[in-house]
């Protein structure tokens, strides 16, 4: 595959509460966007873990989103809390490794929020299109 | 050090306060951890070489809850005991640390900057140690060095688990880097790099530094320069530092306001 052939693989946690409603919604209203994505529902974003992250990137993804309720929202009240913390260390971690770490990434999507879930969606895919292929790709 | 040490032993089991203590003992040329008793012969007690303790302590909560253990511990393990107290490995309730206070040659050799245990009843505290730890330069991350320089030394991994079966604060029931969901069975070097990055995240806010899982690996990857960077970031971002304030919650066991979560706590992991 040349550069120019190259397209982004990423991945998307949304959880099922929020975000795969949201995700849904975008879906129903007909919204454009980016095929370059496959969501994956959780039950929530606290059931995300960073290892994951490492296993799809070592899978030759290129990019990580994370979409959960808004923070105060969480149907398990403090799973975001969670994610949210998780996700910092997660970043830290790209940076010592020496990997982008605008490749993953996370946000919080309401269930009501379709527009929101293409803004995002759309502007994380062009970021990744940006950062061109995972150096991590295929776990070389 | 070990006559001194000896000494201190028989003292603390003669006064009676815990049934017994923890520490190690040579068997012909072998050495390993031992529970002495009162009245036990203490001329095998030693001190070296270094053997984390803490693990083995975790025995005791799990099939023997009710008795009081003397444990020989050094810095770097009294921390490794905090980190498990707060995952509810161990019971500090049940534990009375016997400090040992590492040799300046001892603490040299570890590149140590935390110290000797709180309460030093053998040996002498070694004054002057470093404050901070110096850690390597990284090559720079912009053009791919970075990432170049840590799939060389992860690359050289022959996957002998040697950095997680030495670490006191390794305390999974079930350890995802032996998963071969998680990392394939049969092929070395491990891909990279979800082995590698599985230990390191789960050693952001426990890895007490001891450089122990450094000494164990045979083919000399610069583990903690990883692990230790994240310790920083993780007090950086969190006002959290391993293996100090028992009664402070890792940061990864809490929510964004630092209340408790509860069930975590049951679970023991994180
Ligand atoms: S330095 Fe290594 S062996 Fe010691 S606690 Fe940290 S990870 Fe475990
Ligand atoms: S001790 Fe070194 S060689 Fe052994 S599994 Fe750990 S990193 Fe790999
Ligand atoms: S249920 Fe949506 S983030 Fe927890």
């Amino acid at each position: 595959m040349t550069e120019d052939e190259w397209e982004p693989k990423i991945l998307v946690f949304c959880c099922n509460w929020c975000s795969y409603a949201g995700a849904d919604l975008a879906g129903v209203a007909r919204l454009q966007m980016p095929t370059h994505f496959r969501v994956l529902r959780v039950m929530c974003s606290g059931r995300f873990k960073p290892e994951y992250a490492f296993k799809a990137m070592e899978q030759g993804i290129d990019g990580v989103f994370v979409l959960g309720c808004h923070i105060g929202d969480c149907h398990y009240l403090e799973g975001n809390h969670r994610a949210k913390k998780r996700f910092e260390v997660l970043e830290d971690m790209m940076v010592h490794l020496g990997v982008e770490p605008g490749r993953i990434k996370i946000d919080w999507v309401s269930a009501s929020e379709g527009v929101r879930f293409q803004a995002v969606i759309t502007e994380f895919v062009a970021h990744i299109k940006e950062l061109g292929p995972s150096p991590l790709g295929g776990g070389r | 050090m070990s006559e001194e040490a000896r000494g201190v032993v028989a003292e603390v089991l003669a006064k009676g306060e815990v049934d017994g203590v923890l520490g190690l003992r040579e068997d012909e040329g072998a050495v390993g951890p031992h529970y002495f008793r009162k009245g036990d012969d203490l001329d095998s007690l030693v001190l070296s070489p270094k053997y984390a303790l803490p693990l083995v302590l975790r025995w005791f909560r799990l099939h023997s809850p009710d008795t009081r253990v003397g444990a020989v511990l050094r810095g770097c393990e009294e921390r490794a005991l905090v980190e498990l107290s707060k995952r509810r490995q161990v019971d500090l309730e049940m534990i009375e640390v016997i400090g040992l206070a590492c040799t300046a040659e001892e603490a040299k050799e570890c590149g140590c900057v935390n110290g000797s245990p709180t309460n030093v009843m053998i040996g002498t505290p070694t004054e002057g140690l470093p404050e901070r730890r110096e850690f390597l330069a990284l090559p720079d991350a912009d053009d791919g060095a970075r990432l170049d320089y840590w799939k060389a030394q992860y690359s050289k991994c022959i996957k002998c688990y040697g950095c997680k079966n030495v670490c006191p604060v390794c305390a999974c029931e079930v350890c995802m880097m032996a998963d071969h969901g998680w990392v394939r069975g049969g092929s070395l070097p491990p891909k990279f790099a979800t082995f590698h990055l599985i230990k390191a995240y789960h050693m952001a806010d426990r890895c007490i530094e001891c450089r122990e899982c450094e000494a164990a690996c045979p083919v000399s990857i610069p583990l903690t320069e990883m692990y230790g960077r994240l310790l920083r970031d993780v007090e950086r971002r969190f006002d959290y530092v391993t293996g100090a304030d028992p009664e402070q919650r890792p940061p990864l066991l809490t929510t964004l306001m630092d209340e408790p979560i509860l069930e975590e706590e049951e679970e023991g992991g994180g």
